[in-house]
C-alpha cells in the first residue's frame, strides 16, 4: 500500500531523550491511533488500513509521554513466499515531541517485537518517497537497505516515486545504531 | 409456646399437629419455604382456624414474594389468636421485611406483653428501635435484656451503648468498667486481644464526648503502657485531640507534628496543627477561619502577625518534608501578593511537567479571591512566553534545583500551561480567550483527550450544550475503555436533550447492555438526576418523576443498610466505628444529591400543577380571557373534574395494568422460575397522573425539610409548593427562614415575600367575604390568618400588613437592589404589577447582561417573553446577550460552532465530520515542517 519517511533532526542529537511508556492499540483506543496519524501525515489513510492493524495488534506500538500519545509505529503482516514479513505502514511522532529518540525508540521496539515473539518473520519492508532522505538515512541507521524503486507509487505526492526499504531479520540480532531521531513515516 | 388451654378451636393443636407445626417453624428458620408450606397445608386441613399456623404459613408465602396473601393470612391468624405472641411476632417480621418499622414495632411490642420474657421478640424490637432512633425506648429494651440475661457480653455492650447514645456518658462508662472488670484476664488470642482494645478506646470516646478530657487521655496511657490498644494511629489522632481540648498546646502542637509526619498529605492533622499554635486553619482561604476569632481575625481576614506566624510555620513543614504537597499547597491559601507568587510557581512547576491534568481544580478554591485570580492569570501568561521562546520554564527565584528543572525535556510543560491559562479564562468568563487557548492546546498535541473534555465544558458555559454534547462525545471516542469519558459524555448528552443516545451510550459500560437495571443496582445517582433533567425539560414528566424517585429510593437504601450492623458491630466490636455509621445515616437526607433528586421531583410536581393539560395553555387562556369571572369559576370548577375523572381513569389503567402484571408474576414464580420484580410503570405514567401533586410534592418536601432546612433551594421549593396549597402558615415560615439564610437582598427572597403579601391579602378579603355570608367555607381560620397577617408585615419590615405597606415594600426593595445585579433586577420585574412592568423591564435592560451568567440571562429572556409580555424587550434582550455570548445557541451568538448535524448518524459510522478537517489541516503544516528540515 505505502511507503515510508521519517525525517531526522541531525542538528538536534543533543536534546535529551523523551520519557515514554509504550501500549498496545486495541479497538477502543484506535481513534486515538488515527487522530495521531491525521496530524503528522498528509495523507488521509482508509478504514482499511486501521483494520489490518487491529488484525495484528502485536506489532503495532502507541508511544506515550505523560500518559498522552505522541507517536507509534504501526505495522501489519504480510505474506509472502519466504514466510510473513513486517511491513511498516507508519511511523510519526507529534511535531513538538521530536528529536528526542521517541521515534528510533518505537522502531527498535517494534523490531525487538518481533524478533522475541514472531520468529517466523523473515523479513522487515517499508516504502518511502524517493526524495525522503530524510528517513532513508534514519532506517539505514537501523540495518534497513535500499531496493527498488517504484514509479508512480504515490498518487498525490511529488515526486510520486518510492523506494523499497528492506531488512533481513535474524541476520545479526541488532538493529543498528542507537540514539537516533525521527519524526513521521509515512506509509 | 404459651399457655394453650383456653379456647380449644383456634389455639391448641393435638400432639400430631403440634409436632408437624414445630417441623414448619424449623423448616421457615432453614429456608425451606415451600415444605413449610405442605405442612401448614396439612394442619389446616384439621384446623382451618388455627391462628399461629395461619400467621406462619404467611410468614412463608411472603418469603416467596406472595405478599398479598401474605398479609391477609397473619391477619386472620391474629384475629384467631390475639394472645398469641407467636402471631404478633410474626405481624411484626412481615411489617419488618416491608420496611414499615413503625407499625413493626407496635407487633413485637404486642407479642411481648403475652410473653414478657421472650428474648428473640426483645432482641429484634431492640434492633428496629435503634433502627427508627427510639432511643429512651432502646435503653428500655436493652435493660431489660441485660437483667433477664446478664451473662452474655453483648448485652453488657450493648447497654453500654444505648447509655452512650441517650447522653449518658458517665452511665455508659461505668458499664463498661463492670463489663470489664469480668473479663479481666484476657485470654492471649488475637481476636479477644483485639475486643478488648476496641472496648478500651470505645470507652476513651465515651469519656471524650462526655467532656472527661482527663480520664479519657488516662484510659489511652495506661492502654499504651499495657500494650493493649491495637489502633496506634487512631490513639494518636485521639490524644492529639483530647491535648487540643484540654489547652495543652505544646503537647498538642508535638502530638500533631507527629502525625504529619506519619501523613503529611491528611489536611485535618494540619488544622490541628495549627490550632494547637493558635493559628487559624489556613485550609480553604475566607469563610473558614470565620469561626476562629482569635487575634482580631474578622470574618476570615487573617492579620500581618497570623499570616507571618503561619508562613514561619509552613516554611519549618516545607523543610522537614520536602515532598510534602499538602505543605507547599497549603501556604497558597494565606499568602498574598510577591510571596503567593512565588509560592505559587514552585508549587505548579510539578504539575507542568509530570502534566498532572488536576491542576486546575486543585488551584480553583483560591479563585474566591479576585486579587489571587489576577496574580495566578499572570503567572501563568509568563510562564506560557517563556515556554514558548525557550522551551524552558524561567529560572524559578531562590530555588536552588532550578538548573536541573531547566534541564529536563519538556515538550509537554507548554501544553499543560496553555490548557491551565485556557480553564483561568474559562473560570473567569472569558470564552473567547478560554477557546481559542484550548485549540492551540489541540493543535499541539491532538491527543490530548483532557483538551477536548475541558473544551466541552467551555461550550456548556457559553451556552451551547449541542456542541458540548458533541465534544464530549468526540472525547469519548478517544477511548472506549474509559468509563470516565463516557459517563461524561452522557452527562453532556442528558443535558443536550439526546436521553436516547446518552442511554445508549452508558448501556455500552454496564453488564448486557442492560443500563436501566444496572445503572439502577450500582445506585448510579448522577445518571438518575441527569436524566430526570432531561425529561423534565422535555415536560415529559412521569419519566422525569421516575427517574428523580429513584435517587429518593437509593437513599432509602442507603438508611436501611445500617440495618445488619446493629447486630453485627456489636457482636465484632466494632464500636467507634459503629457510632461513627449512626452518626453519617443521621446526617443522610442532609446529602446534596439527595436534595438533587428529590428537588428535581418536586419541581416536576409543580410544573405538573401548573400546567395540568400539558400544551393546550395557551388556548385556555384565551377561552378564559373571553369570560366573566363566574363563567371562568364554572370552567374552572368543570376542568378540574375532568381531570380528576381523567387521572383516576389512567391510574386505574396503570393498576389494572399492575395487577395483570402481578398475577403473570406470580404465575411465573409458582412456576419455580426466577422471580425478578417487573416494573409495573416503567415510564411514570401512573406517578404523572396523580390528582394531587402538591400533595406528593408536600410529602416529599417533609424529610426534606427536616435534614436540610438551612439550605435555601429547600425553602424555595417549600414555598412553592405551600403558596399553591394556599398553606399559608407553611409558606411564611418558608419565606422567613429563606430571609433569614439569604438576607432580605436576596432576589429570590424578595420574590417569595411579594407573592406572599400578595397571597395573605387575598386570603384576607376571602375571610372577610366569607364573614359577609358569601363564601364558600373555605377560608382560613381568623387567628391563622391574624398569625400569617403578622409575620408577613414582619417580613415586609411594616407594622401591619396591608396592600400599601405591600407596595411600599416591593418599590424600596427595587429601588435599593434592583441595580446591583441581573438577577436582582430580573426579581423586581417579575413581581412588578402591571403598571410598574414597562419601568421594571427597562431597568433590566439597564442592568444588561453584563457580568451575568448565560443561564441568568437566559431566564431573564423566558420572563420577558413569557410572564412580563414584552415581546419586543424580549428580542432586544436576546440580541444583546448574542453579543455577550457569541458562542450560545440559545441566544444565536455570531461564533456558534457547527455542529455537523446529525452527529447520532456521523458518530454511527465512525467517520469525523469537521474534527477531521481541522485535524488533516494541521497534520498538513506539521508534515511540511517536517519535511523541509532534511
Amino acid at each position: 500500500m505505502a511507503a515510508a519517511a521519517p525525517a531526522a533532526t541531525a542538528s538536534n542529537a543533543a536534546r535529551p531523550r523523551l520519557p515514554l511508556s509504550f501500549g498496545a492499540v486495541t479497538e477502543k483506543n484506535i481513534e486515538q491511533l488515527k487522530l495521531l496519524n491525521r496530524a503528522i501525515f498528509p495523507i488521509n489513510y482508509p478504514e482499511r488500513m486501521y483494520k489490518d492493524i487491529l488484525a495484528c495488534t502485536d506489532v503495532t506500538q502507541l508511544a506515550y509521554h505523560n500518559d498522552v500519545l505522541v507517536g507509534a509505529i504501526a505495522c501489519r503482516l504480510e505474506k509472502s513466499t519466504q514466510g510473513p514479513k513486517l511491513y511498516i505502514l507508519t511511523l510519526g511522532v507529534l511535531a513538538p515531541y521530536r528529536g528526542m529518540g521517541a521515534g528510533a525508540a518505537l522502531l527498535q521496539r517494534c523490531l525487538q517485537l518481533v524478533a522475541t515473539q514472531l520468529p517466523e518473520v523473515q523479513e522487515a519492508v517499508l516504502h518511502v518517497q524517493t526524495s525522503n532522505e530524510e528517513a532513508i538515512r534514519f532506517y539505514s541507521r537501523f540495518g534497513f537497505e535500499v531496493a527498488e524503486t517504484i514509479p508512480g507509487y504515490y498518487k498525490r505526492l511529488d515526486p510520486p516515486d518510492a523506494v523499497l526499504l528492506r531488512k533481513r531479520l535474524h541476520a545479526d540480532g541488532s538493529g543498528g545504531a542507537d540514539g537516533g531521531t525521527a519524526n513521521g513515516t509515512n506509509a | 409456646m404459651a399457655s394453650k388451654q383456653s379456647q380449644p378451636d383456634n389455639r391448641t393443636l393435638p400432639s400430631k399437629e403440634t409436632a408437624l407445626f414445630r417441623q414448619l417453624a424449623k423448616q421457615y428458620e432453614t429456608k425451606q419455604y415451600k415444605k413449610g408450606i405442605k405442612n401448614a397445608d396439612a394442619i389446616l386441613k384439621k384446623f382451618p382456624e388455627h391462628g399461629e399456623t395461619l400467621a406462619m404459613k404467611g410468614l412463608l408465602l411472603n418469603c416467596l414474594d406472595r405478599k398479598e396473601e401474605a398479609y391477609e393470612l397473619v391477619k386472620r391468624g391474629v384475629k384467631n389468636d390475639l394472645r398469641s405472641h407467636v402471631c404478633w411476632h410474626v405481624y411484626g417480621l412481615l411489617y419488618r421485611s416491608d420496611r414499615e418499622y413503625d407499625e413493626a414495632i407496635k407487633c413485637y411490642k404486642n407479642a411481648l406483653r403475652m410473653d414478657r420474657e421472650n428474648l428473640t421478640v426483645m432482641r429484634d424490637l431492640a434492633l428496629l428501635q435503634i433502627q427508627m432512633r427510639d432511643m429512651p425506648g432502646f435503653l428500655e429494651t436493652r435493660q431489660t435484656l441485660l437483667e433477664l440475661k446478664s451473662n452474655n457480653k453483648h448485652n453488657w455492650i450493648s447497654f453500654a451503648l444505648a447509655h452512650h447514645l441517650n447522653g449518658h456518658h458517665e452511665v455508659a462508662v461505668k458499664v463498661l468498667e463492670s463489663y470489664e472488670a469480668t473479663v479481666e484476664d484476657e485470654g492471649a488470642s488475637s481476636g479477644e486481644a483485639y475486643e478488648h482494645s476496641e472496648l478500651l478506646l470505645y470507652k476513651a470516646l465515651v469519656l471524650e464526648e462526655g467532656g472527661m478530657h482527663e480520664e479519657a487521655l488516662a484510659v489511652l496511657e495506661a492502654g499504651t503502657a499495657a500494650k493493649r490498644l491495637r489502633d496506634p494511629l487512631g490513639v494518636r489522632e485521639q490524644q492529639a485531640r483530647l491535648f487540643l481540648a484540654m489547652g495543652r498546646r505544646e503537647d498538642a502542637a508535638a502530638a500533631y507534628r507527629a502525625l504529619v509526619a506519619i501523613n503529611t498529605e491528611n489536611h485535618r492533622y494540619h488544622a490541628g496543627l495549627m490550632a494547637a499554635l493558635q493559628l487559624p486553619p489556613a485550609g480553604t482561604a475566607g469563610a473558614a477561619g470565620a469561626a476562629v476569632g482569635a487575634a482580631g481575625a474578622a470574618g476570615g481576614e487573617l492579620s500581618e502577625e497570623q499570616r507571618r506566624r503561619l508562613a514561619e510555620a509552613y516554611a519549618e513543614l516545607q523543610r522537614e518534608h520536602p515532598h510534602s504537597v499538602a505543605a507547599r499547597r497549603i501556604p497558597l491559601d494565606f499568602l498574598e501578593g510577591e510571596e503567593f507568587v512565588a509560592a505559587a510557581d514552585a508549587y505548579v512547576r510539578r504539575y507542568l511537567l509530570r502534566g498532572i491534568p488536576s491542576l486546575f481544580s486543585d488551584m480553583k478554591p483560591l479563585y474566591r479571591s479576585a486579587s489571587k485570580a489576577a496574580l495566578l492569570g499572570q503567572l501563568f501568561e509568563r510562564l506560557a512566553a517563556s515556554l514558548e521562546q525557550s522551551g524552558a520554564l524561567p529560572p524559578l527565584q531562590g530555588a536552588e534545583g532550578c538548573e536541573q528543572q531547566q534541564q529536563q525535556p519538556a515538550p509537554q510543560a507548554l501544553v499543560w500551561t496553555l490548557f491551565y491559562l485556557a480553564q483561568h479564562h474559562d473560570k473567569l468568563g472569558n470564552t473567547g480567550e478560554a477557546l481559542r487557548l484550548v485549540d492551540r492546546c489541540i493543535e499541539h498535541t491532538p491527543t490530548l483527550i483532557e483538551a477536548y473534555v475541558a473544551k466541552a465544558r467551555f461550550l456548556k458555559h457559553a451556552g451551547d450544550v449541542e456542541s458540548a454534547a458533541w465534544l464530549a462525545d468526540a472525547a469519548r471516542r478517544m477511548d472506549l475503555a474509559d468509563r470516565y469519558l463516557n459517563c461524561n459524555a452522557v452527562k453532556a448528552a442528558f443535558r443536550a436533550g439526546h436521553t436516547e443516545r446518552a442511554e445508549s451510550t452508558a448501556a455500552l459500560f454496564t453488564r448486557d447492555g442492560e443500563q436501566a437495571n444496572n445503572l439502577f443496582d450500582m445506585q448510579a445517582m448522577w445518571y438518575e438526576i441527569g436524566s430526570g433533567r432531561a425529561y423534565l425539560a422535555q415536560q415529559q414528566y412521569g419519566k422525569a418523576l421516575k427517574r428523580f424517585l429513584k435517587v429518593q429510593q437509593h437513599f432509602e437504601d442507603f438508611q436501611e443498610d445500617q440495618f445488619d450492623f446493629h447486630g453485627y458491630c456489636v457482636r465484632k466490636m466494632t464500636l467507634r466505628a459503629y457510632i461513627d455509621m449512626l452518626r453519617m445515616e443521621d446526617r443522610l437526607y442532609a446529602h446534596p444529591t439527595y436534595l438533587k433528586g428529590i428537588g428535581g421531583a418536586i419541581r416536576a410536581y409543580l410544573q405538573l400543577h401548573d400546567r395540568p393539560s400539558g400544551g393546550q395553555q395557551e388556548d385556555e387562556e384565551a377561552l378564559l380571557a373571553g369570560m366573566t369571572p363566574e363563567e371562568q369559576k364554572k370552567y374552572r370548577a368543570k376542568k378540574r373534574k375532568e381531570e380528576q375523572r381523567k387521572a383516576k381513569e389512567a391510574a386505574d389503567a396503570a393498576a389494572k395494568a399492575a395487577a395483570e402484571a402481578a398475577a403473570a408474576a406470580k404465575k411465573a414464580a409458582q412456576l419455580g422460575e426466577e422471580k425478578k420484580k417487573k416494573d409495573t410503570d416503567p415510564d411514570g405514567e401512573q406517578l404523572a397522573a396523580t390528582p394531587d401533586p402538591l400533595g406528593e410534592a408536600a410529602k416529599l418536601l417533609r424529610r426534606l425539610r427536616e435534614h436540610a432546612g438551612d439550605e435555601l433551594a429547600v425553602q424555595q421549593l417549600s414555598f412553592e409548593v405551600y403558596v399553591r396549597q394556599g398553606k399559608l402558615l407553611l409558606a411564611v415560615q418558608a419565606a422567613k427562614k429563606a430571609q433569614q439564610l439569604a438576607g432580605p437582598a436576596d432576589p429570590s427572597v424578595h420574590s417569595m415575600v411579594v407573592r406572599l403579601a400578595a397571597a395573605v391579602l387575598a386570603a384576607a378579603a376571602e375571610a372577610a367575604a366569607e364573614a359577609g355570608g358569601d363564601g364558600n367555607g373555605a377560608a382560613m381560620p381568623p387567628l391563622a390568618l391574624a398569625v400569617a397577617r403578622q409575620e408577613t408585615a414582619a417580613l415586609l419590615g411594616a407594622s401591619e400588613l396591608d396592600a400599601a405597606a405591600a407596595d411600599a415594600y416591593r418599590q424600596q426593595w427595587a429601588a435599593a437592589h434592583a441595580g446591583s445585579s441581573l438577577r436582582h433586577a430580573a426579581a423586581a420585574a417579575e413581581v412588578a404589577p402591571p403598571e410598574a412592568r414597562v419601568a421594571a423591564v427597562q431597568r433590566l435592560q439597564e442592568v444588561g447582561p453584563a457580568g451575568a451568567s448565560h443561564a441568568d440571562c437566559a431566564t431573564a429572556a423566558e420572563l420577558l417573553a413569557g410572564p412580563l409580555a414584552a415581546p419586543e424587550a424580549a428580542a432586544a434582550w436576546r440580541h444583546q446577550c448574542a453579543a455577550r455570548f457569541p458562542w450560545s445557541a440559545v441566544f444565536g451568538g455570531a461564533s456558534r460552532l457547527d455542529v455537523p448535524a446529525p452527529w447520532e448518524a456521523e458518530a454511527a459510522t465512525g467517520k469525523e465530520g469537521k474534527g477531521e478537517e481541522a485535524a488533516s489541516a494541521n497534520g498538513l503544516a506539521q508534515q511540511a515542517a517536517a519535511l523541509s528540515l532534511s
